[in-house]
């Protein structure tokens, strides 16, 4: 074989070499100067919800009895929400304990108690929320408009921050109560 | 003078590779740390916290992202759990390259090499050694459906790939799917899945200038109008193409041997066209209706239809490809079910009649060469209907039927040569209209299909999946087939995914190869059988960190019963057999690794080894292939994205007297200005080939008197560049 030929197979593979031995050196550190991911934020936010609403006691039953945070459609989350509820369960000394289901059939909202709707779902969310009008579940998206179309919570940013939408009335019509701490932090839409 | 550039630039290249890994610092696996320090502080403050959006251009994050495919089994999946391999390819992946069109996206996946057909310059995606002429053993989907020429077997003679302004996303499949998708999920398969609603923000429009006067427009927009999600998109473009020089054609030869000067050689490839993509996608609930419209004009022939350059020569070219999907997740309890009304047409019309050999040959016979005026049509209808039921405890079922309609018609061939109604056409005369004779170049024909699949995931342990598919196919026109896959996909470590794959798959006889009979260079063959493969991997997918994530996988396949246009003893012309057999093996390597907050790199290595029946070289794809891409934020809202691709020595076909065409190196560079938060302008200024390398890809093989037309391969184009601005409003 011609060595000429091969040149650029040998600066390819040289490179890839000083590359990987370059990772191999710097180890990996974290500073809390970085930037978070507005997933990771969210992630964040939606297990925060979790003490700062009040279900009432027939949301729950023997078999269904942590708190069951619901993914409807593409996960935007990646490995943050299961992270943000292992560390939310671990920490727990009383209360209930949390757990994460990603869905895909409208009947499974039954099972929820916060249901977080993803943008992919946008063309049947009236669907979704008829649905979920029949239980105890706290609803949130990121889809715009969803607040005024019936929803409970919805995300938005503005600057680069996280902020969210609450329709308090909504909330409590679905025998949900949400602290006043929360009604504080949120805009308010009535 | 070339070298040393060359040298400079692979210093300068690893300088700021290491640069790259060491200047900017950390590499990253914190997400754990990220959300215990978020989880310590209270909603007030975290509502104060700046974030970096989702939803923005984060190439070096993107690369590293966990990446869903649905073209392995119907539905949405992991791309390491998936079960086959596969690669996926975003509109972000996109806009980095600074790419504007389909075909050169491709060469980012391992073991896809992006070659050209000695007819009209098609772009040919071969992967793994499976090579043909037409290359009709990979299948290109447009949002699922077939876009496949009855004609030829591939995307149709004036396939020039597709704005990549409407792609929102590629997902293609190395190795066979035909258990899936049916006829010619061969090789591979490419599904292109265009912009919707969600995939466009607002409306864009930009512009792109580029060398060999090529000049394009853009406009996409989305929008809700009354309750009805739109996308919409439209392109228009013109260039002359790169007109790189062919030193000697099929012409030079016959000059050659005759004594004449009738040859065009030296002269430039005719690659000239212009372009108009259409895009519209309108959904709500549960239905979508999407359509593409292209519409190719002054479309030169490459080298000349015989290969002897004809510069006058042009066609048009139309596609229209329209979907109506209906999709319920929610139908029943346990069925997710969807259906697919789609219609594809494809026009294809001379509009200056085509040369087959120049004025001159034929010691002078025919004052104006011998030329051609061909038309047809093709219309495939198709409907799908398949179902997901999730009522087995660790099964999940899919069941699938569907119908196809697909015709050849609207023939028209008029000739000035060959046989009209069983008398030789003398020379120099006018165009003779042949159509609805056995001397048109196809008769009109059509073929019908129907097909049933039945897929099972079967979760049967823990970390253990076995997936079996079968699907069985009738032909109107050759019997029926039956495709079989199974695959085994074990999650051996949290951090690695092991897979065990095999399937068959089989290639229908193209209409071109059954049933052409006056066509001067390739005549059909009735009696052919489709195509066999069988293919044997073994794939594993490991996440070394979260920003490093490597690909390996082994390869074997047995390709039976290929058909190839063999020469006939004594004239130029070559008839269909299925003549061949060819047995591969191989690997291909990927590592995905974002090195830093700003710098991230994609490189692949790919090898195989592919013999015929006499265990030569099959001959014409490299062997050794790797593609390097590096994406640098140089400074804020500056990127700059480096592709290197290295294609191999490609070996000749055993009947092949030439000896290996070399192989190249291409480097493109495309800087980008973007403002991620607020900015409305988007600029890239960019360099394809930068070192001008002389890329050339194999000409067609030696004819039954051991002539070969293009004796010096066909060249690609050398160094160009291009400016792109783009703006959001």
């Amino acid at each position: 074989m011609n060595i000429l030929s091969m040149r650029p197979f040998i600066v390819f593979a040289i490179t890839m070499s000083l590359l990987i031995v370059l990772t191999g050196i710097t180890s990996p550190s974290y500073g809390a100067s970085k930037t978070p991911r507005e997933y990771q934020l969210k992630a964040v936010f939606l297990t925060g919800f979790t003490k700062f609403i009040e279900w009432p006691n027939a949301a729950f039953s023997k078999a269904n009895r942590r708190i069951t945070l619901c993914v409807l459609g593409k996960h935007p989350f990646g490995r943050a929400l299961n992270i943000a509820v292992a560390r939310t369960n671990k920490r727990k000394r009383k209360g209930r304990r949390l757990k994460v289901r990603t869905i895909k059939k409208l009947k499974q909202i039954a099972a929820c108690h916060i249901l977080y709707v993803s943008k992919s779902e946008r063309r049947r969310r009236s669907t979704v929320l008829r649905y979920a009008q029949h239980s105890h579940v706290l609803t949130v998206s990121d889809m715009k408009h969803f607040v005024k179309n019936g929803g409970m919570i919805q995300f938005y940013t503005r600057r680069n921050k996280v902020r969210f939408f609450i329709n308090p009335k909504t909330v409590r019509h679905a025998d949900l109560e949400p602290h006043g701490n929360l009604l504080r932090i949120a805009d308010i839409v009535r | 003078m070339k070298t040393l550039l060359k040298q400079i630039f692979w210093c300068s290249y690893l300088l700021v590779a290491v640069f790259a890994t060491t200047a900017h610092g950390t590499p990253l696996d914190e997400e754990e740390a990220m959300i215990e320090y978020l989880q310590e502080l209270d909603f007030e403050q975290l509502t104060a916290i700046e974030v970096t959006l989702d939803e923005v251009f984060d190439v070096f994050d993107g690369l590293v992202k966990k990446r869903t495919v649905k073209v392995a089994t119907g539905v949405e999946q992991s791309t390491a759990r998936a079960p086959a391999v596969t690669t996926v390819i975003t509109a972000q992946d996109i806009e980095a390259m600074g790419a504007n069109n389909l075909n050169q996206v491709l060469e980012m996946v391992p073991g896809l090499h992006v070659a050209r057909s000695s007819q009209n310059y098609s772009s040919l995606y071969i992967i793994r050694g499976v090579y043909s002429d037409n290359n009709a053993q990979v299948l290109l989907l447009i949002n699922g459906i077939p876009i496949k020429s009855l004609f030829v077997g591939n995307r149709g003679m004036t396939w020039a790939g597709m704005s990549a302004n409407v792609i929102a996303r590629i997902e293609i499949i190395r190795g066979p799917g035909s258990a899936v998708y049916g006829a010619d999920a061969f090789g591979g398969v490419i599904n292109v899945i265009t912009k919707s609603k969600d995939d466009i923000d607002g409306t864009e429009a930009g512009i792109r200038m580029e060398s060999f006067d090529t000049q394009e427009a853009f406009l996409l927009h989305s929008d809700n109008w009354a309750g009805f999600d739109v996308a919409l998109g439209l392109e228009y473009g013109t260039t002359d193409g790169h007109g790189a020089q062919i030193e000697a054609d099929a012409q030079t030869q016959f000059d050659q041997i005759f004594g004449t000067q009738a040859s065009l050689a030296p002269g430039s490839v005719n690659l000239e066209h212009d372009h108009l993509d259409a895009h519209l996608d309108i959904s709500r609930d549960v239905w979508q209706w999407r359509a593409d419209y292209q519409k190719l004009s002054d479309f030169g022939t490459g080298v000349g239809i015989t290969q002897a350059l004809d510069p006058s020569g042009k066609y048009t070219g139309e596609r229209l490809n329209t979907d109506l999907t209906y999709h319920n997740l929610d139908l029943t309890e346990n069925w997710d079910v969807t259906a697919q009304l789609s219609y594809v047409a494809m026009t294809i019309e001379t509009s200056t009649p085509i040369g087959f050999f120049p004025p001159g040959a034929f010691g002078g016979a025919y004052p104006y060469g011998q030329i051609s005026y061909l038309k047809m049509s093709e219309r495939h209808t198709r409907l799908d209907l398949s179902g997901f039921y999730s009522g087995f405890k660790k099964h999940k079922v899919r069941l699938g039927t569907g119908y196809y309609y697909g015709e050849i018609n609207e023939v028209v061939s008029r000739v000035n040569y060959g046989i009209n109604r069983g008398q030789a056409i003398p020379p120099g005369t006018d165009l003779i209209d042949v159509s609805d004779t056995d001397f048109a170049f196809i008769p009109e024909k059509d073929r019908k299909n129907w097909y049933l699949f039945l897929q099972d995931v079967w979760l049967f342990a823990p970390d253990w999946e076995f997936t079996a598919g079968l699907r069985y196919d009738e032909y109107s026109d050759f019997g029926s087939t039956l495709n079989p896959r199974f695959a085994l996909v074990w999650d051996t470590r949290p951090d690695l995914t092991s897979k065990f794959l095999y399937g068959r798959a089989f290639r229908a006889p193209a209409f071109g190869e059954l049933y052409s009979i006056s066509n001067a260079v390739a005549l059909g063959n009735p009696d052919l059988e489709p195509e066999i493969l069988d293919s044997w991997e073994l794939a594993f997918d490991y996440r070394a960190t979260d920003n490093l994530h490597l690909a390996l996988n082994l390869f074997r396949y047995k390709w039976r019963d290929a058909i190839h246009f063999v020469a006939n003893p004594g004239g130029e012309t070559r008839t269909a057999q299925n003549a061949r057999s060819q047995t591969g093996r191989g690997l291909e390597f990927e590592s995905r690794w974002k090195m830093t907050k700003r710098a991230s790199l994609l490189a692949n290595y790919a090898y195989q080894e592919s013999k015929d029946e006499e265990d030569q070289d099959a001959g014409n794809a490299p062997q050794h292939q790797a593609y390097l891409r590096t994406d640098w934020l140089v400074y804020p809202n500056w990127y700059l994205d480096t592709q290197v691709n290295w294609v191999g020595k490609r070996h000749r076909t055993s009947d092949d007297p030439r000896t290996s065409l070399d192989g190249y190196t291409t480097v493109d560079l495309t800087l980008r200005r973007k403002d991620i938060r607020e900015g409305h302008w988007n600029l890239a200024l960019g360099v394809r080939n930068l070192f001008d390398d002389d890329a050339r890809e194999p000409s067609r093989g030696p004819t039954s008197r051991g002539i070969v037309s293009i004796p010096n391969d066909l060249p690609l184009a050398g160094r160009h560049f291009f400016m792109e601005m783009r703006y959001q409003f």
